[in-house]
């Protein structure tokens, strides 16, 4: 045991003290956030064209009033996005036309067109006005006599969307207004008579971080799986060419050898996750999100990793012990490496429907159980008491067959140079007992 | 705690061991008396490794005994056995103290141990001032030093060197053989093996001489060359022109070395006939009649079965 614990502090210490180690400790985080922030950033450019075509000759200057104003509405606040930073747009706006009918004859049409493939080819609007648009006729988006046309930005704060709602408040007051109604009828037509409520299990309301949860969670495992048993590949390929291993088993058995290091590069692995999960809660506490996980989620988190890792990783360092190269190793990891893209999209897909059936079938296959189950955890409703204790039972049987295969792998693969094994003598070793 | 009495340090007690369909080592037997140099001679694919892997409890005989101080070979007899293997690697990444200390540990040897162990071996090394360095750092002679450094650190009672001088230039030969020799002196056993038959010749107190995996000889050096009842004619020469060394009286083979030779005689040759013989072909400026090399039995045992 004492000798399993030095392989296993020494592989644990050699790999945290490294240079890559504490960029990855730190860059991760860095670059995980500029992904969420990048889109939004470059979602919608600065300055916005839009060129109003007004047919009706009475709405282009209030508009071009609206979109000048830089408080102008930018779509509807959401809960979920209130935490993110968002792109905000100003608007240019070239009145084209003021008055007269514009698509009535061909050269208008023409110019209508021509206006049309500008906005599409360098990116900007074309709002026609026509008096339809007065009369709150036909204004679906496939109306192709009058609209905004313009380029596809999706999401909330697309420019497209912000220019129609202004549009829509306009004739929406006019028309009010031509009626002798009060204007904030607008506002009592307009706004939702009720708000959506996220809740928690608890009934509690459910912050917008919760709802990012399960996706934050399974991507944390993944890396923390995956990415870190690619590290125990390359790991354990460099030591077998530098020959060291021989020197090692005269010390002690391959199990223990094999043990040792899964067990510190796991310890690497929590150390990463430890650092990413307590920068996660402090900053989410801070926020005043810090109850978003239970301990009990703490616990499933780390017990799915646990088990995971020691399943994953038991293969990745059975197919490292029998390569010479990285490269033979990539080509014997291809399937693997594909098979173990599935969860991560499969989890995705499990968020939507928790407890559907095809979620509830992937959870009791032993790979994919840790990352589905924990998205269900995170997720709600919760699953079944009986298929958490049920996935978790398949999940250590397997843990333990996969630690038992590779074992047997492990002591051929480590001794073996030379032309490298094929898959069908590396199955052969796993059920040749020594 | 060493070795006791007279059981064997190390007890082979027909070891078979098979990998599929090809028998690497075939019903062997040895006994290495504690305190000796052992060596287990023959050429490459002869079993050598195989059977030394089985000492180290790395491969599992498949019938058969190992025993090492007079019990089964586990993974508990590791720490009292230092071994070399042929295919030899350290971790370059890390610095030589705390990789020294990594192997002493693993061994079951305390930091105070091993402050002391360190510092001397690493003394003889002449890596003293480098402790604080990293491996990868060394030159290749300064690695193969540091290597058997790795061996030695944890104070084994046996040590076991797989082909020790293999890929050795001649200074560092001389440094690995006085290493062996110290540690003799002290009073480890050493086993070890070597398809070179001259460095069994200089070190061996004892020798097997191994071929496809089973036993020919084995003895004291006396033994195995007495054993081969017949002499050899150990000389340099200087051939005529056209001349050459075949067709000689009452030799059985020749070894020709280019200005030195070695004749093995038929049982019942003469010795002063053969003489005559050489010098009607030219100079003959050493001529010595005794046992037969190692290397020459070796070959005609290698021979024999081919």
């Amino acid at each position: 045991m004492s000798r399993m614990w030095h392989i296993l502090k020494r592989e644990y210490l050699e790999n945290v003290r490294t240079k890559a180690f504490i960029v990855g400790l730190i860059l991760t985080p860095v670059w995980m956030g500029l992904i969420f922030v990048i889109p939004l950033l470059i979602s919608a450019p600065d300055t916005i064209r839009v060129v109003i075509v007004d047919e009706t000759g009475s709405l282009a200057g209030p508009l071009t009033r609206i979109l000048s104003d830089p408080e102008v509405p930018q779509g509807p606040e959401m809960p979920e996005s209130r935490s993110m930073p968002r792109a905000k747009s100003s608007f240019e706006v070239v009145i084209e036309h003021s008055s007269g009918p514009y698509a009535q004859d061909d050269a208008g049409r023409a110019r209508l067109e021509a206006l049309k493939r500008e906005a599409g080819s360098e990116g900007h609007y074309v709002v026609v006005l026509t008096q339809a648009v007065l009369e709150k006729r036909a204004a679906g988006e496939g109306e192709s006599e009058h609209g905004v046309f313009g380029p596809a930005i999706r999401g909330m704060g697309s420019p497209g969307r912000v220019i129609r709602d202004a549009v829509t408040d306009l004739v929406t007051k006019r028309l009010l207004a031509e009626r002798e109604l009060p204007s904030d009828l607008a506002e009592i037509i307009q706004k939702p008579a009720t708000g959506f409520h996220a809740i928690d299990k608890t009934g509690a309301k459910s912050s917008g971080f919760g709802a990012m949860l399960p996706i934050m969670v399974v991507m944390l495992l993944y890396m923390g799986i995956v990415g870190i048993s690619q590290m125990l590949i390359s790991n354990t390929i460099e030591e077998k060419a530098s020959r060291v291993y021989e020197v090692l088993l005269s010390s002690v058995s391959p199990f223990q050898l094999m043990a040792g290091k899964i067990l510190g590069i796991c310890g690497v692995g929590l150390t990463l996750l430890g650092f990413w999960c307590g920068g996660g809660l402090a900053a989410a506490s801070m926020q005043g999100s810090g109850d978003i996980v239970s301990a009990a989620q703490i616990a499933w988190f780390a017990t799915y990793y646990l088990l995971g890792f020691l399943m994953i990783a038991s293969l990745f360092v059975a197919v490292g012990s029998a390569c010479n190269t990285i490269k033979e190793a990539q080509n014997l990891m291809a399937p693997l490496s594909m098979l173990l893209a599935l969860p991560l999209i499969v989890s995705m897909l499990t968020m939507s429907n928790p407890n559907g059936t095809t979620s509830t079938v992937m959870s009791f296959i032993p790979p994919f159980t840790p990352f589905i189950m924990m998205t269900r955890l995170a997720s709600v409703p919760t699953p079944p008491t009986w298929q958490v204790w049920a996935t978790l039972l398949v999940l250590i049987v397997s843990t333990y067959l996969a630690i038992r295969f590779a074992a047997r792998v492990f002591r051929v693969g480590i001794l073996l140079h030379g032309q490298p094994p094929s898959l069908k003598q590396i199955l052969r070793w796993m059920f040749t007992a020594e | 705690m060493t070795a006791s009495g007279d059981s064997p340090a190390v007890r082979f007690q027909d070891v078979t061991k098979r990998f599929g369909n090809f028998t690497a080592v075939d019903g062997l037997s040895l006994a290495v008396k504690p305190g000796t140099i052992f060596g287990i001679l023959g050429s490459n694919g002869a079993g050598k490794t195989t059977s030394i892997r089985m000492l180290m409890n790395i491969f599992t005989p498949d019938t058969g005994r190992v025993e090492v101080f007079g019990s089964p070979v586990t993974e508990a007899t590791k720490p009292r056995i230092g071994y070399l293997p042929e295919e030899r690697g350290l971790y370059k990444k890390m610095r030589l103290g705390d990789m020294l200390r990594f192997f002493g540990r693993i061994k079951g040897r305390n930091d105070a141990y091993l402050d002391r162990s360190i510092e001397r071996w690493l003394g003889w090394a002449g890596l003293s001032d480098r402790i604080h360095d990293r491996v990868e750092s060394l030159s290749k002679g300064m690695s193969q030093k540091l290597q058997f450094v790795t061996t030695v650190v944890h104070g084994p009672e046996l040590l076991v060197l797989d082909e020790p001088f293999a890929g050795l230039d001649p200074v560092n030969r001389d440094i690995m053989r006085d290493a062996v020799l110290a540690m003799h002196r002290e009073g480890t056993t050493i086993v070890f093996s070597t398809h070179v038959m001259e460095q069994a010749e200089q070190l061996c107190h004892e020798l097997v001489l191994l071929h496809r995996g089973t036993v020919r000889l084995g003895g004291t050096l006396a033994q195995v060359r007495a054993a081969e009842g017949r002499q050899a004619a150990h000389i340099r020469h200087a051939l005529k022109p056209g001349a050459t060394l075949d067709g000689l009286p009452g030799v059985a083979a020749v070894t020709d070395h280019g200005n030195e030779a070695e004749l093995t005689l038929e049982p019942d040759a003469d010795g002063q006939l053969l003489l005559r013989a050489l010098l009607e072909r030219g100079e003959v400026t050493r001529f010595e009649l005794r046992e037969p090399s190692l290397h020459e039995i070796f070959k005609r045992v290698a021979g024999e079965s081919a």
